[in-house]
């Protein structure tokens, strides 16, 4: 018995309970963050560039077609491109995932060092999904298409190509968006 | 009256002589300017700038944009120059100064991909694209082959200078390419531009397509006719073009190609638009059960262009599924009995060059475990030169001539020449292995068809 005394000690919670308890609680925190109410407020361009490395993307974004600057005045969200639409899990887990490493990142990097143009050039294609592009672009060879778009689209839904629609259309999210990070981040471009 | 009316008629004709003499001189000579060129159809505000510019400053240029298909499909200068601000090659020409656009002189295949994926995809595969810049951009034996030696440093000239760089720029990069440096203003710097297929773009992207499909016409029916890979497939390293011109396809190329039907479809260029293949037909269009496409190492089963001769693999292509590719080619026209002749023609022509290689192997490593080679400076060496022929020159001619059929290549060009070249090796390898030193003098030949 005197080997191991704290089992029911003077706290009054078991090992078990305190598991428990910490059990709930993530799932707890895990149930609130994968909220309606908390996945809408995530999902807005304020709420992603309150880390400040967002900030000159944001301005990019709000300066191009599809930050709005459209005859419609339509805009998509950052996360309308940056996340998955498949299914709502692959949607709800990679939001998940690449929110974490942005905490993580904003934590330990220094942007101004970072070679966002490499950077880019090198991850475009890992941070835009077809998924994505092709949830809002729904007809790809539309009536009035020019004919060099339709000899590519016709390419790509025949599966012909393996490129993604970030390939050939690399900077319709942001206009100018290095020549504003360089510039926000204070670097000489 | 009749006084009266010789005056008025009189009168008259002076008026109307004067009339005519007015009209004489305001317009002494038919107005032959063309056309002023306005588009309003289809185009953008920026692009019908530029076109509306170029048109005067370079006529000859929209003249070819404007009867090829791209004006058709409404792509225009615009579409493919345009660059964003912050590209490497980004650069204004003089109509866009302190505008927000940006251009670039230079357009990769990167840029035709936007349109033709497909196409560029199966390019990039292919010896065409980065294999093809290797000789000029990486090979240390032929950097030292164009600068030192044709850039003529060992007799004084500087390296790095205009001159020094003249025989790679007027010669090696416009077929093979090169990397294209970039001044200040972001055009391209020491001639390193324009070049060929293989070309390196500032970048990152590879490969021109305007070395087939020349620019601003792009026309599909140049770059099925043979003269499209003449440019650079000729010569005395590989006589593509004349073993071709005096094959039975070539023959009646010549004979009859300009009644040919050059503009079907892609896929649907069959025989009986031609009568006889060009380069095209048989290395890249759909043809039978065979699609079109880009990759040229597609259908080749041994590469005859490197110094031995293997069955293609990895990098190179697939030589074994090359083989059945090229016989389904073949199978449009000829007969299975005409086809594995051909075929086993190639076979043991290979195997007759490799003979020759192997023993020039040999010979030249005997020669190095006695110390008998200038391992530094084969460009010295008169054995290692005559090695040099042996595979780059008459070598690649027997062979190449044996697998399209030019029996002048395959032989006089040829073997012929691989047997004297052999020969001469050996004499220097009994030398040098008799006497123990290198002979003083070089023994170099050139082995040009001519």
């Amino acid at each position: 018995m005197p080997d191991n005394p704290k089992l029911k000690g003077s706290g009054g919670f078991s090992r078990k309970w305190r598991w428990g308890v910490a059990t709930g609680l993530l799932v707890a925190i895990v149930t609130v963050l994968a909220s309606g109410f908390m996945i809408d407020t995530t999902n807005t361009d304020v709420f992603c560039q309150t880390c400040h490395e967002m900030k000159p993307f944001r301005a990019s974004w709000q300066k191009s077609v599809h930050g709005g600057e459209n005859p419609q005045g339509f805009a998509a969200q950052c996360v309308d491109c940056h996340l998955p639409h498949g299914n709502f899990l692959e949607y709800l887990t990679t939001k998940a995932i690449t929110g974490t490493s942005d905490v993580i990142h904003h934590i330990t990097f220094n942007p101004s060092e970072f070679d966002w143009a490499e950077n880019a050039e090198k991850n475009r294609l890992k941070f835009t999904y077809d998924s994505a592009c092709r949830h809002c672009h729904v007809k790809l060879e539309p009536r009035g298409v020019k004919p060099g778009a339709l000899l590519a689209h016709r390419a790509y839904l025949y599966g012909q190509t393996d490129k993604k629609c970030a390939s050939c259309h690399p900077h319709v999210g942001h206009k100018d968006m290095i020549e504003m990070t360089n510039k926000f981040f204070k670097k000489d471009l | 009256m009749l006084k009266q009316m010789i005056k008025l008629v009189v009168a008259a004709m002076l008026i109307a002589l004067s009339a005519a003499a007015a009209y004489a001189a305001e317009a002494p000579f038919p107005n032959l300017a063309p056309k002023e060129l306005v588009v309003k159809r289809g185009f953008s505000e920026d692009a019908t700038k530029c076109i509306e510019c170029h048109a005067k400053k370079t006529p000859g240029i929209v003249e070819d944009w404007k009867t090829g298909k791209m004006a058709h499909a409404t792509v225009s200068c615009y579409d493919c120059h345009i660059v964003e601000k912050t590209s490497p090659m980004a650069s204004q020409c003089e109509g866009l100064k302190g505008t927000n656009t940006f251009i670039s002189p230079m357009v990769s295949s990167k840029t035709c991909s936007r349109c033709h994926p497909q196409e560029v995809e199966q390019f990039l595969k292919s010896g065409h694209a980065k294999l093809a810049g290797a000789p000029v951009i990486e090979n240390k034996k032929f950097l030292k082959l164009m600068y030192y030696y044709e850039g003529a440093q060992f007799i004084g000239v500087k390296a790095d200078t205009p001159q020094n760089m003249a025989s790679r720029a007027a010669g090696c990069q416009m077929c093979h390419g090169t990397q294209v440096e970039l001044g200040p203003d972001n055009k391209p710097i020491k001639n390193t531009w324009p070049g060929g297929v293989g070309t390196r773009y500032p970048d990152g992207s590879i490969g021109t397509c305007t070395v087939c499909h020349t620019r601003h016409k792009f026309s599909i029916e140049e770059a099925r006719k043979p003269e499209a890979c003449a440019s650079c497939h000729l010569g005395p390293d590989h006589p593509d073009i004349e073993i071709y011109l005096e094959s039975k396809h070539g023959q009646r190329y010549l004979t009859h190609g300009e009644e040919w039907r050059w503009d079907s479809a892609p896929d649907a260029w069959q025989p009986g638009d031609y009568d006889a293949p060009t380069c095209a037909v048989c290395h890249m269009s759909g043809i039978g059960e065979l699609s079109t496409t880009h990759n040229i190492n597609e259908r080749l089963k041994w590469d005859l262009m490197h110094k031995k001769s293997v069955i293609r693999s990895g990098e190179r292509g697939d030589g074994e599924k090359g083989d059945k590719l090229m016989r389904k080619v073949c199978a449009n026209c000829h007969g299975i009995t005409h086809t594995n002749v051909q075929r086993q023609t190639l076979d043991d022509a290979v195997e007759l060059y490799n003979t020759y290689w192997d023993g020039a192997t040999k010979m030249q490593k005997e020669l190095a475990e006695k110390n008998l080679l200038l391992i530094d400076e084969p460009w010295d060496d008169g054995f290692q030169e005559l090695m040099y022929y042996l595979w780059h020159h008459c070598g690649r001619r027997a062979r190449q001539g044996s697998a399209m059929n030019g029996p002048d290549y395959a032989h006089w060009h040829g073997f012929f020449q691989v047997f004297q070249v052999y020969k001469d090796m050996q004499k220097i390898y009994d030398y040098r292995i008799k006497n123990g030193k290198i002979e003083e003098l070089s023994h170099v030949m050139s082995t040009g068809p001519l």
